[in-house]
């Protein structure tokens, strides 16, 4: 396979996505989630302490608190991962790609390292600045706050920066099996979304077992303190990163495979 | 050079491309030609690897395309105007392409000032008109300066001038010995642009010439008015030769005026006119593809009564 060379085609692709007005939005909205919703639970979970029951307060965890806007930045960092391959092929503009790059595989690798460098730094200074301020918000009043000094807690919110840029991956490895825009969007919310709660209607021996494996449950344990209580038992934080590693392997492996055999 | 050899392409059940075969030369302007749905675009996103042949080859400079180091330098084609992402500017647009292959962003600006498009260069290519997004297509052909372009229906939508300019532009490519194949359903509009011909119908090669070869491949009609009628209905009968009686002539096919004559005078028959009717490139192309038309309209076809 010749080609002329990766570095060429990763700096295309970075050009085609910064002159996207869809980009930053994109971009825009996932760190405005992860801040956003991070930030206003926690000022809730603040209101709200005091009148707080026991078995609350004992499970109460401030790093998930303030990270919890990851759950709908997922969605976003989602799309912008479908989209920057969908959008090719429904735009039919993949052609115009591959008669300048005609090494499917570069253009591949080129988009995933695009994708994967963006959505990686936006999604870890997003989530970075969530925890600050929500710790910020949250300190005095006796409530419980973490501190980046602790091992776990500079885990947790690296990995939920991280999280992200699996998701988008994961979207990006949808869209180029399924190509079409709407079909991935639908295909990545059913993964999050509709999975867990068809797990939830099995007999509870099965519900457990399968729930861990769910792309979102994987995320709250990449995310989750120890001595935390969960509704069912977790990966740990690393196992539970490794898994989801081998789901992105797994979608951009059948996609990369049908994309070099499919006419465009 | 293209060289297109045996190349054969089926979508499930369906032949698209049929054992095709042909070379485009450089230094002069092909018109690849045939009815809608015969194979034209999918030849060319062959050539272009986008799609892979179920058998057969094209070679582009002697490579398959994927083998090329730098495809835009080699090749420059124009598939689809619209194929491209509707929220980047035309700038964008060419220098993410001019990147990819290391061709310098200052080409970028020669090649949107060649086609015409510099003052609109930072207008979202989606809110072009169909000619412009024509020429923004062909800027991108031109981006690596190529030995070889390839257009595909470049002359939908753009306007009289935009047609001419296109023309001479497509023949100064040529002149400057390039390879130029420009495709087109319409022959009345490649007449004017092309020198040599390539016509397909249902993925097979029908014929390719040059204008002269292909008018010529086509058979005019003798008209023949006499005062003679039976002797020269027995005249026909006698030679076999393929005609039919109107009103107060005869139209034959096949036959060339002077024979006509010729056979008439020895005959006897006095003719009171005998002129030839020349074809146009256009009916010769209708007469071409006609048995490999995908969608015809009803119509009343001229000499149906045959």
């Amino acid at each position: 396979m010749k080609s002329i060379g990766l570095i060429p085609a990763i700096r295309s692709e970075f050009l085609k996505l910064r002159t996207l007005r869809s980009s930053w939005l994109g971009f825009s909205i996932t760190a405005g989630l992860t801040i956003g919703f991070g930030a206003l639970i926690s000022y809730v979970s603040k209101t709200h302490y005091e009148t707080m029951s026991f078995a609350e307060k004992a499970t109460f965890d401030p790093i998930q608190i303030s990270l919890v806007g990851t759950l709908f930045a997922q969605f976003a960092v989602g799309v912008i991962g479908a989209m920057l391959i969908t959008s090719e092929f429904v735009s039919g503009s993949i052609r115009t790609t591959l008669a300048a790059v005609p090494s499917r595989m570069t253009v591949l690798v080129a988009k995933a390292a695009v994708l994967k460098v963006s959505v990686l730094v936006v999604g870890v200074v997003s989530c970075f600045t969530a925890f600050f301020l929500g710790q910020t918000i949250m300190n005095g009043v006796g409530i419980p706050t973490a501190s980046l000094s602790n091992g776990n807690t500079l885990r947790a919110v690296a990995l939920a920066g991280l999280y992200l840029m699996l998701l988008a991956l994961l979207g990006f490895g949808l869209g180029l099996i399924i190509r079409q825009t709407a079909g991935t969007i639908s295909a990545f919310v059913s993964l999050l979304l509709v999975l867990p709660l068809i797990a939830y209607l099995l007999p509870s021996s099965w519900r457990n077992e399968i729930l861990r494996y769910l792309p979102s449950s994987l995320g709250r344990a990449m995310m989750s303190s120890p001595g935390t209580i969960y509704e069912f038992p977790l990966f740990s934080p690393w196992a539970a990163t490794g898994i989801l590693v081998g789901y992105v392997i797994l979608a951009i492996g059948i996609g990369a495979y049908l994309f070099e055999r499919r006419d465009v | 050079m293209i060289e297109v050899q045996q190349l054969t392409k089926k979508f499930g059940d369906t032949l698209a491309v049929d054992d095709l075969s042909f070379t485009v030369k450089p230094g002069i302007v092909t018109g690849f030609l045939g009815p809608n749905g015969s194979g034209k675009s999918t030849t060319m996103r062959l050539i272009l690897g986008l799609n892979s042949p179920t058998s057969g080859q094209a070679l582009v400079n002697g490579k398959r395309f994927a083998e090329l180091d730098s495809p835009l330098r080699e090749v420059g084609a124009l598939l689809d105007a619209k194929a491209l992402h509707p929220g980047r500017s035309a700038r964008n647009h060419l220098r993410s392409l001019a990147i990819s292959n290391r061709i310098p962003v200052t080409r970028v600006d020669e090649v949107l000032d060649i086609v015409g498009l510099s003052e609109v260069a930072n207008r979202r290519a989606g809110d072009f008109s169909l000619g412009m997004s024509q020429r923004l297509g062909i800027a991108a052909a031109l981006l690596g300066d190529p030995s070889i372009l390839m257009f595909d229906e470049p002359i939908n939508g753009l306007d009289p001038e935009g047609i001419r300019w296109v023309r001479d532009f497509f023949q100064q490519l040529a002149d400057e010995g390039r390879t130029v194949l420009v495709s087109s359903h319409l022959m009345s509009e490649m007449a004017l642009t092309a020198e040599h011909f390539i016509i397909i119908g249902r993925g097979k090669l029908i014929t390719e010439g040059t204008k002269e070869e292909l008018a010529k491949s086509a058979v005019g009609t003798v008209h023949l008015r006499t005062p003679n009628r039976e002797l020269f209905k027995d005249l026909i009968a006698t030679k076999q030769w393929e005609a039919r009686e109107e009103a107060d002539s005869f139209v034959l096919e096949g036959v060339p005026a002077n024979t006509i004559g010729d056979e008439a005078f020895a005959a006897g028959i006095v003719l009171h006119e005998l002129s030839t009717r020349e074809v146009s490139l256009e009916d010769a192309f209708m007469a071409l593809t006609e048995s490999s038309v995908e969608y015809t309209g009803r119509r009343n076809r001229k000499g149906a009564q045959k």
